[in-house]
């Protein structure tokens, strides 16, 4: 497989995924100055797809895009997290302000950011998964499962599991009790 | 003349009658300020502001029979039930008429308010007539203080039974010590939320598993089982449902009752509010329509429930003999300028349902009072009405005047507060409202101030802060925000 320039592997993956993002939550924010109906119907609708696309399963396109042209597994997991990083850059903003360090230091376990990135690595381990399977077919010795992306997949799976486990109710509210015991 | 209103008769006639026969005695003894000044107010309801200092047990009518006559109290908390989501507030397709007939019957204050937009703060300052800043259960996290008085222990020292039946929601590792109370029958779970179906409760202490039970339907079942205990004393029954909270679940028999309809939301609400702007940090990743859905439903189930205790008062020929409140907690959005939830000053989080029904005690039933009231206002009315001095540290007025007299005047202003809860990214603020206006300041300008013409604009979609025009009036709310932190003692809380 040939290994193309950092441009190629792994920059525009990246961004294009980050446009995506970028483009579509204004969009979305912008849809609601058009007129109830069908139009905005559709606006809000395309646009909310593709900017929850972009923030929770971008890396099932970025990692597999740079897979295929030669980036290596940092670059490959660098790349799929720059679209989750910038929203969590910009969510923390909102937080800024309100709560002191440590509290914004805890936020990382907060369900819905940890879940950002715990499905981001589940969606890295599939990317892998898909990528692999494509490799050997082409007869090439790749293995399925390497330590890397076997972690990626466990620990996605994992985290996804534990955040959705009783509807999310349960890991948030071991969260709660760690917060309170950390912070009052 | 009515039975009713031979028990309210009766009831003041006892009351003018001590008044009468002490009034002199406590002038010449000297004690105004001591308690007993309250009760030197002339005609019923009539001293409703007047603080007395009082601790429970000390300021009671001494020497009256402490429960004679006495109405029972109902008071009905249900929880995120905003003012408008009523048959009788013009709702569309809603239907509560049970709950509509306690306003028809009774005084609807169409304009109540409360001070923090919040479940437990809320909570507290219905108990204690107090701001969040002054009881201490300033965010979800902050524990109860046993120290601060609810209502419940006053109306104990003068006769009352009493059972608190339902979400206390306060934080803390245990219970709280509720003094005066003889029946306390809550839930823990979910930090206090609870939950909709099979919710375990805490029985007077005893942790009893309810499976099979919709939590509205088992709350009332407990209510009615303690309103239908054979009693000489009136009673006082603190009904506090988890409906209709996030998880918006109705019973069985109501789902799908509202499945197609034109849900009618606002034009800037979508499907996806409930997960942008990070509404997803307020526990609500499901589309906007289905939880609505479910929250019209569940609503439908606390006015089923309510009509089970207004039949029972009926059958028992109780119902005009007793007080029945039904109060929100807080209000709620669905996706008013795309927003979710509460917590924000704006109406829609904190304009909150509050009838009154009394006939004997109520003139011209079914009358609508657009003065401003609060959730700080039920324990000093309940008091007020009761004959109870008010204490020093009750924060609110009696809205008992308005009962009786259309033009009473309550109050032309009052603050709102909100502190940080984490992990929630609504910063602390401070608002005062006016008939008029509404201003809004965020602590440490984290935020640009709001200000807000509602009579122009009620849906405050355009703040004129930074309008030339406006500056005037701007600077008088700026001077009443500070002289009402100023008055009722506000601190900011970092944290809760």
């Amino acid at each position: 497989m040939k290994k193309r320039n950092i441009f190629i592997r792994m920059v525009l993956p990246a961004v294009i995924t980050l446009g995506v993002m970028v483009v579509f939550s204004n969009v979305y924010n912008l849809s609601g100055t058009l007129r109830p109906g069908g139009l905005q119907t559709v606006v809000v609708l395309v646009s909310a797809f593709l900017m929850f696309a972009s923030i929770w399963l971008g890396p099932l396109f970025v990692n597999t895009f740079a897979f295929f042209n030669g980036a290596s597994g940092p670059e490959r997991l660098a790349a799929s997290f720059v679209a989750p990083a910038a929203w969590i850059a910009k969510t923390y903003t909102y937080f800024i302000g309100i709560y002191s360090f440590g509290e914004l230091a805890f936020l990382i376990l907060h369900p819905l950011i940890l879940g950002n990135i715990g499905v981001n690595l589940l969606c890295v381990g599939i990317s892998e998964l898909f990528c692999r399977r494509k490799m050997r077919s082409r007869g090439e010795p790749v293995p399925l499962f390497a330590a890397p992306n076997t972690l990626a997949l466990v620990a996605g799976l994992l985290i996804t599991f534990a955040g959705l486990w009783n509807g999310g109710h349960t890991y948030y509210y071991y969260f709660m009790d760690v917060y309170t015991w950390l912070f009052t | 003349m009515t039975k009713a209103r031979e028990r309210y008769e009766k009831f003041f006639y006892t009351r003018r009658e001590f008044l009468k026969t002490t009034g002199s005695a406590a002038v010449t003894a000297g004690i105004a300020g001591t308690g007993l000044n309250f009760l030197a107010s002339p005609g019923a309801f009539a001293g409703n502001n007047v603080r007395a200092g009082v601790p429970p047990g000390t300021g009671t009518p001494g020497g009256v029979s402490q429960s004679a006559g006495r109405p029972n109290i109902i008071f009905i908390l249900t929880d995120d039930h905003r003012w408008d989501h009523f048959s009788c507030m013009g709702h569309p397709f809603l239907e509560t008429p049970n709950l509509d007939r306690i306003a028809e019957e009774g005084v609807m204050f169409e304009n109540t308010f409360v001070t923090t937009s919040l479940c437990s703060p809320s909570r507290a300052s219905f108990l204690t007539g107090q701001y969040a800043h002054r009881h201490g259960v300033v965010t979800n996290h902050t524990p109860w203080n046993n120290d601060n008085t609810t209502f419940m222990e006053y109306l104990k020292t003068v006769g009352y039974d009493t059972a608190f039946i339902g979400k206390w929601h306060m934080p803390g590792k245990n219970l709280p010590e509720l003094r005066g109370l003889d029946r306390f029958i809550t839930f823990t779970i979910e930090g206090g939320q609870g939950v909709y179906y099979d919710c375990p409760l805490i029985i007077d202490g005893v942790e009893t598993p309810r499976p099979g039970k919709y939590i509205t339907e088992d709350l009332t079942d407990f209510a009615l089982e303690f309103v239908r205990r054979p009693r000489t004393n009136p009673f006082c029954l603190y009904l506090s449902h988890k409906a209709v909270h996030f998880g918006f679940r109705p019973p069985e028999h109501l789902r799908g009752t509202y499945k197609g309809i034109d849900l009618q939301l606002p034009p800037e609400s979508n499907t996806f509010n409930t997960y942008t702007r990070n509404h997803m940090f307020v526990g609500a990743p499901i589309p906007m329509n289905a939880l609505y859905r479910g929250y019209c439903e569940t609503v439908l189930s606390v006015d089923e429930q309510t009509g089970r205790l207004i039949d029972a008062l009926e059958a028992m020929n109780e119902l005009d003999n007793t007080i029945i409140i039904y109060a929100g907690d807080n209000g709620h959005f669905w996706g008013e300028r795309g927003l979710y939830d509460k917590r924000l000053a704006f109406e829609e989080s904190i304009r909150i349902p509050f009838f009154v029904r009394y006939p004997g005690g109520i003139s011209r039933p079914g009358r609508r009072v657009r003065d401003m009231a609060l959730n700080i206002d039920l324990a000093p009315t309940l008091l007020d009405m009761l004959g109870i001095p008010l204490p020093d540290e009750m924060q609110g007025v009696s809205l008992a005047p308005a009962f009786r007299d259309p033009d009473a005047s309550l109050r032309s202003s009052f603050l709102y507060e909100h502190f940080p809860v984490y992990p929630i990214p609504i910063p602390g603020m401070t608002a005062v409202r006016t008939d008029d206006y509404k201003y809004i300041t965020y602590h440490d300008n984290v935020r640009p101030a709001e200000l807000y013409d509602l009579r122009h604009d009620p849906g405050e979609k355009h703040s004129i802060a930074n309008s030339p025009s406006a500056q005037g009036i701007r600077s008088e709310l700026e001077a009443e925000l500070e002289r009402l932190k100023r008055e009722t003692g506000y601190r900011y809380f970092t944290r809760g």
